[in-house]
């Protein structure tokens, strides 16, 4: 089990004292989706408006408290993730992009050749992969990990690997630190979407992407964490850090305080989040047609996806609306291109009727035992309606 | 494969046609062979999905034998 607490105990027994998370929205149970930002990174954020306006590469006094303060938040957020990484990692690593697909594109430029990829990878970087003549993408199994063996094989010692230290919409954990084991010592893109704040981040990357919107903070800036030694120029219209666009300085101070409040609390937040995971996984595994998805326990604490014969997600979703609760699906119904989530497709899971719960930071147990409570009528009453 | 049954399901949306095949296959004795014909993108993953969680043999795929839309999704029941 890979949890958040290898970190440096002394660290977390000094901070044992602060407050908990603010409770999230009553029967809210899509993180994924979305959380509250938190009161920590709006506050710094709007602390920052006043002085991280002016452009940041420019020698005058303005500019200079604008880079003053950009260094900051890139400082903060490299000593956040030192704590919860098994390698230091150094201010001038880490990079902003005011999304995942620019943080992604800025990750893979001037990388020529194909790229070898889980085909569980989010859609915007199996995009940004199918791209590329030579990219190869490597199957999975029925939880939706990735064929070890297989990848080490395509990459060879030196290929260029692109693998999510977990997958976001079943929870299951990749083998990103094993790959290395199996001789790859090429250059690896690791996608930590729904990782940071919940669980270490493994070693053996080269690259590792981030959405601050994963711990709770502002959503136009994502992180690219990039190793000094790897072959990676950024591009040409990067200023000081931040890789696309005018750099958003409130964004990344809001980014780097909501960090560095969630991770004290991070180690706590994600046993609480594992055993109220726990119960939702048996709740619906004890109900007729219904098959649990994802490993059981090599997972994400906080998201656990499960299919319903029988019940379309769009009705499903919609039942658990009215009833107060908030929850995704990867069905084809609920999808703008009317195709099912390739991560289940992939799996060979059954993709109608899929339901995602994903606990947010500060969910109450209240709200977990409510929707496991009104799980097994909902499903019943969707499943009256169709089979009559 | 030759078919015992057919089932036309085209411009029905998940979970109708597995629906369909459901019913079909609590009448259908062992080795009855029912073919589902849908034109809906899930069903290229839920049938073989609902084979696999309800013990039957996914049999094959195939074109719909009047050149319509969609697919021939072919299902040998075993009980």
């Amino acid at each position: 089990m890979r949890g958040i607490d290898r970190g440096r105990g002394a660290s977390w027994a000094i901070l044992a004292n602060v407050e908990d998370f603010p409770h999230a929205p009553s029967g809210y149970l899509d993180a994924v989706g979305g959380q509250r930002v938190l009161d920590a990174a709006r506050t710094a954020a709007s602390i920052a408006q006043a002085d991280g306006w002016a452009d940041p590469t420019r020698l005058h006094h303005q500019g200079r408290k604008a880079g003053i303060l950009l260094d900051a938040a890139r400082a903060s957020i490299a000593a956040s993730l030192t704590s919860v990484a098994d390698e230091p990692i150094a201010a001038d690593e880490v990079h902003f992009a005011p999304s995942m697909a620019a943080g992604a594109r800025a990750a893979l430029h001037g990388i020529p050749d194909g790229i070898v990829a889980s085909r569980v990878e989010t859609a915007l970087l199996l995009d940004l992969v199918d791209e590329r003549p030579g990219s190869l993408l490597i199957d999975v199994d029925s939880t939706g990990r990735v064929d070890l063996t297989t990848l080490a094989r395509a990459l060879g010692t030196g290929g260029f690997g692109c693998l999510q230290a977990a997958n976001a919409e079943v929870g299951t954990i990749q083998p990103v630190s094993e790959l290395a084991g199996l001789g790859h010592g090429g250059p690896l893109l690791v996608d930590a979407g729904q990782l940071i704040g919940r669980a270490r981040l493994p070693a053996g990357w080269t690259v590792v992407i981030a959405s601050a919107r994963d711990w709770a903070g502002p959503a136009g800036v994502c992180l690219v964490v990039v190793r000094r030694r790897a072959r990676w120029k950024a591009p040409a219209s990067a200023i000081r850090g931040w890789l696309d666009g005018f750099p958003d300085i409130p964004a990344a101070i809001g980014a780097a305080s909501a960090l560095e409040f969630v991770l004290p609390r991070a180690e706590a937040e994600a046993h609480h989040a594992r055993a109220l995971i726990d119960r939702v996984r048996s709740a619906a595994a004890a109900i007729p047609d219904v098959e649990v998805l994802g490993d059981p326990i090599d997972r994400l604490p906080h998201i656990v996806t499960f299919s319903v014969l029988y019940a379309s997600g769009e009705a499903i979703v919609t039942e658990f609306d009215r009833r107060g609760f908030a929850v995704a699906s990867g069905s084809a119904c609920m999808a703008e291109s009317q195709r099912p989530s390739h991560v289940l497709a992939a799996m060979g899971a059954y993709t109608g009727g899929n339901v995602r719960v994903s606990l947010p930071f500060g969910c109450t147990e209240a709200s977990v035992d409510a929707f496991i409570e009104a799980l097994p009528s909902v499903i019943g009453s969707i499943r009256g309606d169709v089979l009559g | 494969m030759k078919a015992d049954q057919w089932l036309d399901e085209r411009g029905k949306r998940c979970p109708l046609p597995v629906i369909a095949l459901m019913r079909a296959a609590q009448q259908a004795p062992s080795g009855h062979v029912i073919a589902v014909l849908s034109d809906d993108p899930a069903a290229l993953y839920d049938i073989p999905a609902w084979c696999r969680l309800k013990g039957h043999a996914y049999v094959a795929v195939e074109p719909p034998p009047d050149g319509g839309a969609g697919h021939a999704y072919l299902v040998e029941i075993t009980s």
